[in-house]
């Protein structure tokens, strides 16, 4: 597959981690794609970019699922171990 | 004049002007180590002239900005590796909390709230992913809404689904 594709699975993964099914295993792959897509050199700065949003947007949808989960397990948690 | 300010060079290249040649002729024939380093020099002089000239070949001038273009993005590209060890660390709190989560639902002995839990879990996943973040805050919401306050001896809860746990 070309970077250049790459880079654009990169971007259409980290959008539709938000708004699709099952969000954390496209966000880590909008991610491996948008590194992988920078890894080449002489990738044109278009594709550069779409990369650098893909991985941002795949980040970002990473951090709310672990600031939801850290928010929430204690409290969860606490109610489990009722007996 | 001073064996410092005499750029032996310079007259060995003709590069001085009149006034300079004779300053620095008339110096050399008082200075025994002036004269060593002009001797040095000529011979040095005399090896280069020897050498012959490398013409560089057609496209080097192409090939010597390419690769320093190569380098400096190789430069720039020096942190696009981060963003796997920060994904790598976010997975694992997710993975970690969920983990956790299971562990403690599973050995929960109160067969009541682990159903409750259970069934809260399942409508979530049949609607969406577990990892949809409106649908992880309403799993996560629907979870405390019923249990939280049953944990408490005295619960006024009325929405609470747990029997036996209510003030009465």
């Amino acid at each position: 597959m070309k970077n250049s594709k790459l880079a654009v699975v990169s971007l259409i993964l980290g959008i539709f981690s938000f708004i699709h099914l099952l969000g954390v295993e496209k966000a880590v792959l909008s991610v491996v794609f948008g590194v992988l897509a920078l890894k080449e050199i002489n990738q044109t700065q278009k594709f550069k970019k779409i990369a650098y949003v893909g991985i941002s947007l795949g980040i970002i949808y990473l951090i709310i699922i672990a600031v939801i989960v850290t928010f929430y397990s204690p409290q969860l948690l606490n109610i489990l171990k009722i007996k | 004049m001073e064996c410092s300010k005499i750029n032996l060079s310079a007259y060995l290249d003709n590069e001085l002007s009149q006034e300079e040649k004779q300053k620095v002729s008339e110096h050399l024939k008082n200075c025994k180590n002036c004269v060593e380093e002009i001797k040095v020099l000529s011979k040095l002089n005399n090896l280069v002239n020897k050498q012959k000239e490398i013409e560089p070949s057609s496209n080097f001038n192409m090939k010597f900005w390419e690769r320093v273009r190569k380098d400096e993005d190789k430069k720039k590209a020096g942190l696009f590796w981060l963003p796997l060890p920060a994904t790598a660390i976010l997975l694992f709190i997710i993975l970690f909390q969920l983990t956790n989560f299971s562990y403690a639902l599973l050995n929960n002995k109160d067969f009541e709230v682990k159903n409750i839990v259970l069934q809260r879990v399942k409508e979530t996943v049949f609607c969406s992913s577990i990892s949809n973040i409106s649908c992880l805050i309403n799993l996560c919401d629907r979870c405390i809404h019923n249990l939280c306050k049953c944990k408490e001896i005295e619960c006024n809860c009325k929405q609470c689904k747990i029997k036996g746990r209510h003030k009465k």
